[in-house]
């Protein structure tokens, strides 16, 4: 058994601060979500506010049937679709890239940067310039095509940054090749 | 290893690829075992880049590069047509009475910088914010969880919400922060106010609470990791030769977690600077930012002007991102 040291209990005393703030910022972050949740289960009269009035799923019996708003059923198996064709592709995109960087190539620098930018360029910008390049063109933009287009952008950082810190597990001890992308990998 | 052994290894091995490759020219046999190595397994770079690199071009280079030029195109109300004239950004910059000292709105800037401002200082807002509320996260969790496994699953919880999408996240505070809110209700009941505050939804305050909790968890993640890279034998040997604690956190955490403090940064810079959804839903579109002003002009068609706010935006993010990287630099760093 560890001796209590003053040192020991300022420590302890410090870990138990940290642990009640994160504690409040686990609530700060889920909480508004789980009460979203709970309201879902109002009865037919109630609205989005507490307190409940009542307990039913009716809400969630309206949400599966037809409605004027959209159709649950559809879009949710078309989201399902979107996702995974873009996770398809993003695997094999990802992996092609990741062997390809496993040495250092000609542009390798800017393809880079161009694969990360995948992560800070905003959606409103994005869709703005695909959509009206699109209109100009004459084709009109479906989730399909400009949607899974735009979305594997997005996901191919992640992807990528993933299989390059994979392939420089196996390389690891083949020498100091693999040491340049592994110090960019750690860097994100 | 002595020398001479190391230099006996050597010449072995030049006498053995000398063997393998007969009468040319000595290589070096480490050189050769290196280019032979490097060669990817059958495929060349080229055909392993290309797929991806032509989709970042069409869905990536292309849409920005046609913002830039539809910016100069002409509005006809309905479309655009092709067009070089300054018309749009003028429109951006300055209203039409700006230069008459006798209309009202002398001199005044126009909605559309006031707004691409007010974006800027809610931007900055929620990242102070945001670095206050992640660090200390982002500490507990690298420096005072030991065990692997537990740092690992409470980090993991603290990131799970990055996954879900952030439009569900922002109408989750409608039923915290309404009239009826749960927030008016708890008031309410421990007599803290007499009637329900409506100041909660739809304002500033709202608005501001909504964006920090969206994308605080952007900036806990690189901190995390930069501050779980700091070797821990440096505190250790800071700590004999006598340093404080504070002393520790001043001259070695603070200075090798820059780095992953800027990333962060600059992830929850760019999110906010194009924030459009979360301004409609919980500030009830009572002021724009650029993100809404650009969906608004897009969708009566004047994509020209759409265009304009869009690159304006897309300066000022660059502009934000080069000041931070001005500040720490990332790859000196790295």
């Amino acid at each position: 058994m560890a001796r209590s040291t003053p040192e020991r209990r300022r420590k302890a005393r410090v870990k138990a601060g940290f642990s009640v703030y994160y504690a409040i910022f686990l609530i700060f972050v889920y909480g508004p979500m789980f009460a979203m949740f709970t309201l879902s289960f109002q009865g037919p009269r109630g609205g989005v506010t507490f307190p409940m009035r009542g307990f039913s799923f009716y809400w969630w019996e309206r949400m599966m049937g037809p409605s004027s708003v959209g159709d649950i059923k559809s879009s949710l198996v078309r989201s399902l679709i979107l996702a995974i064709i873009v996770m398809v592709i993003t695997a094999i995109f990802s992996t092609m890239l990741a062997m390809a960087f496993r040495k250092k190539f000609r542009g390798s620098g800017v393809l880079f940067y161009a694969i990360m930018s995948g992560l800070m360029v905003p959606g409103v910008l994005l869709s703005l310039g695909l959509a009206s390049l699109l209109r100009v063109v004459g084709i009109p933009a479906g989730w399909w095509y400009s949607g899974l287009g735009v979305h594997v952008v997005w996901t191919l950082p992640f992807g990528f940054l993933v299989m390059m810190a994979v392939f420089n597990r196996f390389d690891g001890d083949r020498g100091g090749r693999a040491r340049h992308g592994r110090r960019r990998v750690d860097g994100f | 290893m002595t020398t001479v052994e190391n230099y006996a290894r050597l010449t072995n091995r030049q006498i053995a690829a000398r063997g393998l490759i007969g009468g040319a020219p000595a290589v070096d046999a480490a050189a050769e075992a290196e280019r032979k190595y490097s060669r990817e397994p059958g495929f060349p770079v080229a055909i392993l880049i290309a797929p991806a690199t032509i989709w970042l071009v069409v869905f990536l280079f292309l849409p920005l590069l046609s913002i830039f030029i539809f910016s100069f195109w002409k509005s006809t109300g309905h479309g655009m047509t092709p067009a070089f004239t300054f018309e749009n950004y003028r429109a951006f910059f300055v209203t039409e009475g700006f230069l008459d000292s006798k209309n009202p709105d002398f001199l005044t800037p126009s909605i559309f910088i006031r707004t691409l401002w007010t974006t800027f200082r809610f931007t900055i807002t929620v990242m102070a914010l945001c670095l206050i509320l992640a660090y200390p996260m982002a500490y507990f969790l690298s420096m005072q969880v030991e065990d692997f496994k537990w740092q690992l699953s409470l980090f993991l919880l603290v990131m799970v919400p990055f996954w879900t999408s952030y439009l569900i996240r922002a109408v989750a505070w409608l039923p915290m922060l309404g009239r009826h809110g749960l927030i008016n209700e708890f008031l309410l009941d421990i007599g803290a106010i007499d009637e329900p505050v409506s100041f909660f939804l739809y304002s500033e305050f709202s608005y501001t609470m909504a964006l920090v909790q969206l994308y605080v968890v952007l900036a806990v993640g690189p901190i995390f990791f930069s501050l779980a890279k700091i070797d821990k034998a440096l505190i250790e040997a800071a700590r004999d030769m006598g340093a404080t604690p504070f002393q520790i956190f001043r001259e070695i955490i603070v200075p090798l977690s820059l780095p992953g403090v800027a990333i962060g940064m600059i992830f929850v810079f760019v999110m906010l600077m194009g924030e459009f959804a979360t301004a409609v839903v919980v500030y009830g579109g009572k002021t724009s930012t650029t993100g809404t002003v650009i969906l608004n002009y897009y969708a009566i068609a004047n994509y020209p002007f759409a265009a304009v706010n869009a690159f304006m935006l897309m300066l000022a993010m660059m502009i934000g991102v080069t000041v931070i990287l001005r500040v720490v630099d990332i790859r000196k760093e790295l």
